[in-house]
């Protein structure tokens, strides 16, 4: 049979013509003329866009679950998974479809160096929130009833979950100065409100010289996290054998704005703060207090007497004359061996309790704050809201939140979506699912789906171009 | 032009063409990764895109014995074989396009073996 030749042509064409189909196609599938790339997993490591979660000692193996599901469940935290970057897009929408178990809280981040030290974590999951019992406002959640916004003048009753708020603009009337002694061991966090118009502060301070060397001092004062270099005043202690002589700095800021001042105190535990002079009405420290023993400076021991907001707090003495009972609140802790920690919580509804240490000589962590006198407490800052927060029994109405409650599905599952910025570089992305506590109260957190959908806009035979030639740039740098 | 020559140089193109567009790919997937590995599986493809390539400019070939045309049908057969293999193990797992990949290996091989058995050896 004798074929013409034109058909044999177009006939031996087809192959190269279906290659070059074959490479637009593919051309067409990594760059999308709607500058949308989406992909999506059952978290059964079928996926060659999205990989399971990892470690596998905090998670279940990818794929079918023995109570007839599909996916993988998280039982620790942190887990990650890892997603592979279809070229430079500029953003990406992230989707997971989840069901919490006995858990309260959850977090979702990702990872934006390679080290993996730097992670941008967004509210995932609050089952406290997400009751029914608080209400969706700007900036946040307020309780049913209560507030009708989040305070900006307060920071009472507010907590803040991944979050920021301005600072309160407080300010209190003129008032004449008023001592406190005490006897504070090292670093601490001085949290004023200025008085008048002003804020002044005078500090004792002792080099005990317990240590050899000399002992560096720092003051930095701060507004909200804004320093005001104008006060930072550094000195050395003195670097005597034995103990220093009282020394003594004055901090004046004579126009100060309403707000929160920090005064950071920077010093060895070698250095004691021995009085404190402030016409601030309200100051408290925190969240690290260090009651130092008087050897060497007085006779008597100095006994603690401080009101705090704090719900937990962790204390630890590291001498036997610091042996004694704590009472914090209605509960009382023997403080029973030295270089040991004890942990005591409070689940009470009083916002502010009394921590009592006759014998003084006690090193305090705080998860609130303290003041020296009962009225001289406040806030400074809002309480963080985490997985143990108890919402009543802190009277706390307001939650500033960039939270958004998930979607809620059948059977219990939830959707929740957010948005991640990229950069043009990126070939992987790491997502981080941080849901603390979950293995000690033997939560899980099922996991049965993650879409990506990546964004560019949509390309141009200009966009094209560009986005070339940053694939040329990225290939360059991988070569 | 004869039907049988028409099919040896069809074979030729589509072997030509097949292995040329995978050795692309295994270029552009070389300089940017991720480009079609997940849309195919290169590294079995890229050894069939090895083996069509010589295959192909053999059955173009003017010079054609015996040994050669039994050496070219055994090959082809063992790439068609290899091709029915891959398609029938991974059928529930891999992708639609890598699927219609082996499926175009197993037509060129079944293409090759009938145009090198219908070619003429007595030149």
């Amino acid at each position: 049979m004798i074929v013409p030749r034109p058909v044999a042509v177009i006939l031996c064409a087809l192959p190269w013509l279906a290659a070059v189909a074959g490479f637009g196609y593919l051309f067409f599938l990594r760059y999308p003329p709607s500058g949308e790339f989406a992909v999506n997993s059952g978290m059964d490591g079928k996926s060659p866009w999205i990989f399971p979660f990892l470690p596998a000692e905090r998670v279940s193996s990818p794929g079918p679950q023995p109570d007839g599901w599909s996916g993988q469940r998280l039982t620790a935290d942190p887990v990650y998974f890892t997603t592979r970057v279809p070229g430079p897009y500029e953003s990406a929408d992230v989707t997971v479809e989840f069901r919490p178990l006995r858990q309260p809280l959850a977090d979702i981040g990702v990872v934006r160096n390679e080290a993996g030290t730097e992670l941008e974590l967004t509210p995932l999951y609050s089952s406290e929130l997400d009751s029914g019992a608080w209400k969706h406002v700007t900036g946040g959640f307020v309780r049913n009833g209560t507030l009708k916004s989040i305070p900006a003048a307060t920071t009472a009753h507010l907590a803040i979950w991944d979050s920021s708020t301005t600072m309160p603009l407080l300010a209190d009337p003129a008032a004449d100065a008023t001592s406190t002694v005490i006897s504070l061991r090292g670093s601490h966090d001085f949290y004023l409100i200025p008085s008048g118009g002003q804020l002044r502060a005078k500090f004792w301070f002792q080099d005990a010289n317990r240590k050899s060397g000399s002992d560096a001092i720092v003051f930095r004062v701060f507004r909200g996290d804004q320093e005001i270099p104008e006060a930072t005043f550094a000195l050395n202690a003195t670097n005597e054998q034995h103990m220093g002589a009282l020394q003594e700095h004055a901090i004046v800021l004579p126009h100060a704005e309403p707000g929160v001042y920090r005064i950071s105190f920077v010093a060895q535990d070698d250095v004691f703060l021995r009085k404190i002079e402030t016409t601030s009405k309200h100051w408290v420290i925190g969240p690290r207090i260090y009651f130092g023993d008087t050897v060497g400076y007085a006779n008597a021991v100095a006994p603690v007497e401080a009101w705090t907001n704090s719900r937990h707090i962790v204390a630890e003495t590291f001498h036997t004359e610091g042996v004694q009972t704590v009472s914090f609140g209605a509960q009382s802790r023997s403080i029973a061996k030295t270089h040991e920690l004890y942990r005591m919580d409070r689940a009470d509804a009083q916002a502010v309790v009394e921590l009592h240490a006759p014998k003084g000589d006690v090193r305090i962590v705080l998860d609130g704050f303290a003041a020296l006198r009962p009225d001289a407490f406040f806030e400074p800052k809002p309480r963080r809201f985490t997985d143990a927060t108890l919402v009543d029994a802190e009277g706390i109405d307001a939650v500033a939140t960039t939270y958004t409650p998930p979607e809620h599905m059948s059977d219990g599952w939830l959707r929740s979506t957010f948005h991640v910025a990229l950069t043009p570089n990126m070939e992987t992305l790491r997502f981080v699912i941080s849901a603390p506590g979950m293995a000690s109260r033997m939560g899980s957190l099922d996991v049965r789906r993650v879409s990506l959908t990546y964004h560019r806009p949509a390309e141009q035979l200009r966009d094209w171009m560009r986005t070339l030639r940053q694939e040329l740039v990225n290939a360059w740098h991988r070569l | 032009m004869e039907l049988r020559d028409l099919l040896r140089r069809f074979a030729f193109h589509a072997l030509l063409a097949f292995s040329l567009w995978l050795v692309l790919l295994l270029a552009l997937e070389f300089l940017i990764p991720g480009f079609v590995t997940p849309f195919i599986d290169l590294i079995d493809l890229g050894i069939v895109a090895v083996a069509f390539l010589p295959l192909g400019i053999w059955v173009a070939s003017d010079e054609q014995t015996p040994v050669r045309r039994w050496v070219s049908m055994l090959f082809s057969a063992m790439l068609g074989a290899i091709g029915l293999a891959t398609l029938w193990f991974s059928f529930n797992g891999a992708g639609k396009l890598n699927i219609g990949l082996w499926v175009c290996v197993f037509i060129l091989s079944l293409l090759t073996i009938y145009a090198v058995y219908t070619r003429d050896t007595s030149a």
